[in-house]
């Protein structure tokens, strides 16, 4: 009788054991959707000072700046449609004034690196545009400067970039 | 918008001969939509700035350039009647337009850079100066000098610059 009641308890134990082997699977499918409005950012470091130096009034050669390289992260396979300078401290062209001498700001094509694509381990990188900005002064201005020398003086620029 | 009027369509039961038309209607639309929206500029456009600084020194003289021939390193003569009395616009790089004349209220002039200055003392019979006119006094080089003689007195005539 007894080895009987142990016979039943391990067969009951094993019954709840495996409760698995006669389970079944099922699916169910579903979407996942969205909808991926592109966008650019700035996304400057480093210096992003346009400077022509040391200008001498009325020097007989245009000046040259410095070149800075702006640079915007965009979504990946986007790009801007076109770039121009503010119209605050100067023209969409990029023509300004500082300290008395006008100059004309350049902003050259972008150039673009590739960003990473998303993974299910990262979110990946956007792609970066770089926009080369620089300018030029003409020769033979006067300026304006009620001392020997005046500066360096700047003025605050932005590039706009639409997409 | 095209795959809404295909739904559309599928739910009438007597509408499938106009599914293609009502397909290419969508697709017209669709363009024209997007035809209008880039005629008016664009008005789903983002924009994103970024801020640079243009900067400058400048150096009213000294620097490595020449004079220019027949000027000045710091002011230029726009126009020069050579009558006495005219006025003579002298445009410097201060930016400022130099009037030469004497300075308000007889008080000494200040040796601003850039700037010029005619004395006009009168000179008496005995070649002595009269005070009381034109008779401040300050810093800088004599450019030219004449003496000439109005209702009988003689004045002694200094332009000054520094």
């Amino acid at each position: 009788m007894k080895n009987a009641l142990r016979a039943a308890a391990a067969a009951a134990a094993l019954g709840w054991m495996l409760p698995a082997a006669n389970a079944a699977t099922t699916s169910n499918n579903f979407n996942v959707s969205v909808t991926l409005t592109s966008q650019c950012a700035a996304t400057n470091s480093g210096t992003t000072t346009v400077s022509f130096g040391t200008y001498t009034a009325f020097q007989a050669a245009a000046a040259t700046s410095t070149s800075v390289n702006l640079t915007f992260q965009c979504t990946r396979g986007f790009s801007p449609v076109s770039a121009a300078f503010d119209t605050v401290n100067g023209t969409a062209a990029g023509v300004g004034v500082v300290q008395g001498l006008q100059y004309t700001l350049t902003a050259a094509a972008p150039t673009t690196t590739a960003g990473t694509a998303a993974t299910t381990a990262t979110i990946g990188t956007g792609d970066i545009k770089t926009y080369a900005v620089s300018g030029t002064m003409p020769a033979g201005q006067a300026g304006q400067c009620a001392a020997s020398s005046c500066g360096p003086t700047s003025v605050t620029r932005t590039l706009i970039v639409t997409f | 918008m095209r795959g809404l009027l295909v739904r559309s369509d599928e739910r009438h039961p007597h509408a499938d001969r106009d599914v293609l038309t009502m397909t290419r209607f969508g697709s017209a639309l669709l363009a024209a939509l997007a035809a209008a929206s880039m005629a008016a500029g664009g008005a789903w456009a983002g924009q994103a700035t970024s801020t640079f600084t243009v900067e400058v020194n400048l150096q009213n003289g000294g620097g490595p350039e020449p004079p220019e021939p027949g000027g000045s390193a710091f002011c230029r003569v726009r126009n020069m009647p050579g009558s006495y009395g005219a006025v003579v616009t002298v445009v410097c790089s201060t930016g400022t337009v130099v009037e030469i004349g004497p300075p308000a209220e007889h008080a000494s002039w200040l040796p601003i850079h850039g700037g010029s200055y005619r004395f006009l003392p009168p000179v008496s019979l005995a070649g002595v100066m009269s005070p009381g006119s034109d008779m401040d006094t300050g810093l800088g080089t004599v450019t030219s000098w004449r003496v000439f003689k109005v209702a009988d007195r003689d004045f002694l005539e200094m332009t000054v610059r520094w």
